[in-house]
């Protein structure tokens, strides 16, 4: 069993990765951590409690930072992006995260000390190794790490969703999650621990379908028929906006984190590299990887590619797995 | 007809090969060599060019530009850039581009005007329109686009060297000729006229063999010569600092711009896309491409292959054609 | 002529016989240029040898337009005019950079005998002169003009510094041309279009930067002693008497000033407004007009942010070497004395020629 911290910022594809860490019985969940990022921290930690107490979890979920280490201090920082047009499916809005995920509101309580210190409180009595998986902003992870360094013996690794580099997102240059908090990714990288980036160029080769969507139904479990929920809308947006090489499919990016830590060999192409952030300007949240032959140090793993069939085998096994069944 | 060119050059191992290539083509109607700052500091780019042009007895006259980038020092806010060793090959030391190119000393002097201000008005009173070739940093470039921005309404193209998408020799993430100077890339990249841009990608591509270099010394020129000598310096440092897929064998960056405007089918995948520069910290004089699926406007031409046989005989054609032995 | 009266004439004698000291305006006209245009001009003490425009207050274009008005409303079509650069260096490359600025700051209004005076129009309310711009560029005209072996030129800058900026970045060398660079612009306590910078620097900072440090002499007027020779209404009413084009246009914009001022960025002392540009001009032909000055190290911050454009000064003990002359006061009394002496003179001046003509 490996014991995991989820850092997440939910999120559509950060509630699909919630459940299959929650129903991996290679997996043990310490706690679920909020972070801002596709939403706002209310939001996101709101979301991240729906989605535990839907597969009725007892799992304790902190409330993390508010907002970037640094970023946001810079009037010429703050972000600039254009509104995005919003899909209309069927009369309904569509976006790649909804304000709220559409399952029952929260009753239970998120913990009463932040992230941050959670991180260090944990980490500084954990007796075994953990590996941290951040698929948001890695804000937390840093403010934790600056806290106190002498925990990092007992990371076993930091897997982290983020980055691109034959594909972005959010400018020519970035991925969101880097891209919003880039000196905390900065950071992360070269902290000295195993760190392990599973990108966009991993995520989109690793795609789920339509069909896809159809097996986890078929399951017949609230996982399943919620991560398909999830998928189609993603689904819907990509075709929209960033039509992938498969069609009629979505990168469901943070869930493939976990099923990376339940079966490595779903990552393809795993290269050590030099990896740097960028800060500012155009290269802002850049992952820049040193492609010389004279290269500089190399301080972490990058996943190139990713297979999508068994990705989706390993969802299906896990969402199999609940026990509360669907309509 | 052949093409009205300007060279912009900082002369170097390279550029010299893209000089003789550009002044002997019978397709390219060499207007005027600007010098800049660059491989080495403006002293020697300028006199190398003069070197090179007296030698090869042409008349062409040489323009002195700029000794430092537009404004990139003006702040500590740039990365250091790491000076690579020098290479020992048989006792003798190799750079890429020495401080003197080996030849006598220049019978002509650079014209009074600066090289900025050269573009600014020939352009304005051009009456043909004329292809930029730029292969060294870019600031007069920058400098006469900020002055004049209406003088790309006389430029037919502008040929960069310079640049690297999934290739960089500076930095993990730039090209030296774009990260010397990042602010006068991206004026150049945002001015409006026809940018084509022949990074690292294209140039490693179409690289230059021993066997290459044999082929030039049989030509038996002056000029077929210099540049196997140039190849053959460039090749050991390839050897020991960046080989390349193909053993014994140098990018000849600068040139290969030259050749590309003499026959443009020598690139052999040139995509239009949105380009910018990056400017500061990580990321300080990238060349970045928006590959996403939804780009930017799409503001330029990016090459990613070149077909180096060719290459090599567009070299060897004109060689052939220099008298001086 | 009586020995008396010619030994009590002598000094005025030797101020007029003296060769005139010979200038180049660089401006963004604007009113306060305008009004540092038509001084320069009617001085006797100043030759203007050339005037380059530059953007700034408004579009190239326009201040180009502006500064040939200005100078045609004191009857010159003769100081030829090179149209400078339309934006800054490098500042634009960087959509981050472009931070919005608050514009009612930089356009205020005013009613004079129910006529609206701006205080930074477009384009000002005078007549459109005959004479055209020239073709070659501020930069370029730069270079060949501080190149030359030439006498030194002395530069009057009121506007951004790009033409300067550009023109020592294609060759340095050209800081050996210039006697004097005296320079509007940066704030030490003062700022004006963002909580640190003042307007000018903040248009264009690494040309700010790149001319402060180019080895010239320098002298900075900062907005610190513009505002602090801002002008009264008794000002405005002495110059307005004077009638001349030059004293009733300075006159209106002094009102439209001291108006708009009161409305958007009111001073200590109320009801007044500062001529910032028109103060290097008077420094020129009184450097007593400047009441602080000091030896200073200073750059300009070209980083993007919240400091971007400003005037930084090193005030440590061990501070760097001083790279210019550093004004932060100066005397509004002298100051409106300047401008009234240049004005009757030339008033004065032109009735002569008109009596000697009529003779």
């Amino acid at each position: 069993m490996r014991k995991i911290i989820l850092d997440v910022d939910t999120g559509s594809d950060d509630a699909v990765a919630i459940m299959a860490a929650i129903l991996s019985p290679d997996i043990q969940l310490e706690a679920v951590c909020s972070v801002d990022g596709n939403k706002d921290i209310d939001k996101t930690t709101e979301n991240t409690l729906r989605v535990v107490q839907l597969l009725g979890s007892d799992v304790p979920v902190y409330r993390g930072c508010r907002a970037p280490l640094v970023k946001f201090l810079c009037p010429d920082r703050l972000p600039r992006r254009g509104e995005s047009k919003p899909i209309v499916k069927d009369g309904k809005v569509i976006q790649m995260h909804a304000d709220y995920l559409d399952i029952p509101a929260a009753e239970i309580k998120e913990q009463p000390i932040s992230a941050p210190e959670f991180y260090v409180q944990y980490l500084r009595q954990a007796t075994e190794p953990v590996t941290i998986v951040a698929v948001g902003p890695l804000t937390n992870v840093a403010m934790a790490l600056m806290m106190d360094g002498t925990v990092m013996d007992k990371i076993e690794e930091i897997v982290i969703m983020g980055g691109g580099y034959n594909i972005t997102n959010v400018t020519p240059t970035a991925e969101f999650n880097i891209w919003h908090d880039p000196e905390a990714a900065q950071f992360i990288v070269h902290c000295g621990a195993k760190v392990t980036l599973v990108p966009l160029d991993a995520t989109h080769a690793a795609c789920i379908t339509l069909d896809d969507c159809e097996r986890f139904r078929k399951l017949g479990t609230v996982s399943g028929d919620f991560a398909a929920a999830l998928c189609e809308q993603r689904i819907a947006v990509h075709d929209d906006s960033q039509p992938l090489a498969v069609p009629h499919a979505a990168a469901v990016h943070d869930a493939l984190c976990i099923a990376y830590l339940i079966d490595p060999t779903v990552l393809k192409d795993v290269r050590e590299v030099h990896c740097d952030i960028g800060f500012r300007d155009f290269s802002e949240g850049q992952t820049i990887l040193d492609p010389r032959y004279y290269t500089e140090e190399k301080n972490c793993r990058f996943a190139f590619d990713g297979d999508r069939f068994k990705f989706v085998d390993i969802l299906c096994d896990l969402f199999a797995r609940d026990k509360k069944s669907g309509r | 007809m052949a093409t009205k060119v300007i060279l912009d050059v900082d002369t170097g191992s390279d550029d010299a090969v893209a000089i003789m290539t550009a002044a002997l083509s019978p397709d390219i109607d060499l207007v005027a060599v600007c010098t800049v700052w660059g491989n080495r500091p403006i002293e020697n780019t300028t006199d190398n060019t003069l070197r090179l042009i007296s030698a090869l007895g042409v008349d062409v006259p040489v323009y002195k530009g700029c000794d430092t980038a537009m404004v990139k020092y003006l702040t500590n806010d740039y990365v250091e850039n790491k000076e690579r060793p020098v290479v020992m090959y048989n006792g003798k030391a190799f750079t890429m581009h020495s401080e003197h190119l080996d030849l006598p000393e220049p019978k002509i002097a650079p014209q009074d005007v600066p090289a900025a201000c050269f573009y600014v008005d020939y352009l304005r009173h051009a009456k043909e329109k004329v292809t930029l070739i730029p292969v060294g940093p870019l600031t007069n470039l920058g400098l006469a686009l900020r002055i004049a921005p209406d003088i790309v309404e006389n430029i037919e193209q502008i040929v960069v060297m310079g640049g690297g998408s999934k290739i960089t020799n500076c930095n993990p993430w730039s090209e030296s000729n774009i990260w010397h100077d990042p602010e006068a890339a991206q004026i150049v990249a945002e001015c409006g006229a026809k940018v084509v841009w022949v990074p690292l990608d294209a140039t490693h591509r179409a690289c230059i063999t021993m066997d290459d270099c044999k082929r030039f010394r049989e030509i038996g020129t002056f000029s077929a010569n210099f540049a196997a000598g140039q190849c053959e310096q460039r090749i050991i440092v390839h050897n020991a600092q960046q080989p390349l897929d193909i053993p014994d064998a140098a990018a000849v960056h600068d040139a290969l711009c030259v050749a590309y405007v003499i026959d443009p089918t020598v690139i052999t995948d040139l995509r239009h896309c949105h380009i910018e520069i990056g400017l500061s910290g990580y990321g300080e004089g990238q060349t970045i491409v928006d590959q996403r699926a939804y780009p930017l406007e799409k503001n330029g031409y990016f090459a990613y292959d070149a077909d180096r046989f060719k290459f090599v005989d567009i070299l060897c054609d004109c060689f052939k054609r220099d008298k001086q032995k | 002529m009586p020995r008396l009266c010619r030994g009590i004439c002598q000094p005025a004698e030797r101020v007029w016989k003296m060769e005139p000291k010979r200038i180049v305006l660089d401006v963004d006209t604007g009113t306060d240029d305008a009004i540092a245009l038509m001084t320069a001009l009617l001085a006797p003490q100043l030759k203007v040898e050339a005037i380059c425009t530059v953007h700034g207050n408004t579009t190239v274009e326009n201040t180009t337009a502006n500064t040939l008005k200005a100078a045609y409303a004191v009857g010159r079509t003769d100081v030829p005019v090179y149209p400078g650069a339309a934006g800054p260096m490098v500042k634009r490359l960087i959509p981050s950079r472009a931070i919005p600025v608050p514009e009612p700051i930089l356009s205020g209004t005013a009613q004079i005998d129910g006529v609206t005076v701006a205080m930074n129009p477009d384009e000002l309310p005078l007549p459109v002169s005959p004479q055209q711009a020239e073709d070659q560029p501020a930069a370029v005209w730069y270079l060949s003009r501080l190149r030359s072996a030439q006498k030194k030129a002395t530069i009057v800058a009121t506007g951004a510094l790009t033409n300067l900026g550009l023109a020592l970045a294609i060759d340095p060398g050209i800081a050996d041309g210039i006697e004097e660079i005296v320079i509007m612009g940066g704030g030490v306590k003062k700022s004006n279009i963002t909580a640190s910078a003042e307007a000018n620097f903040f248009k264009d900072p690494e040309a700010a930067a790149i001319v402060l440090g180019c080895g010239a002499p320098i002298t900075l007027c900062t907005l610190d002693a513009t505002h602090s020779c801002a002008l009264t209404r008794e000002h405005e009413l002495k110059i307005r008497k004077i009638g001349t084009p030059a004293a009733v246009f300075t006159a209106n914009d002094i009102h439209a000033r001291r108006e708009s001022y009161a409305r958007l960025q009111p001073l200590e002392r109320a009801g007044t407004a500062p001529i910032h540009d028109a103060l290097c001009v008077a420094y020129l032909l009184d450097p007593s007009v400047l009441t602080q000055v000091e030896d200073a190290c200073c750059t300009v911050d070209c980083s993007a942010g919240i400091s971007e454009g400003r005037l930084q000064v090193d005030t440590r003990y061990f501070k760097g070497k001083c790279n210019l002359k550093l004004a932060t006061q100066a005397d509004p009394d002298r100051m409106c004395d300047i401008l009234v002496s240049v004005f009757e003179k030339a008033k004065s001046a032109k009735e002569r020629g008109k009596v000697q003509s009529a003779v």
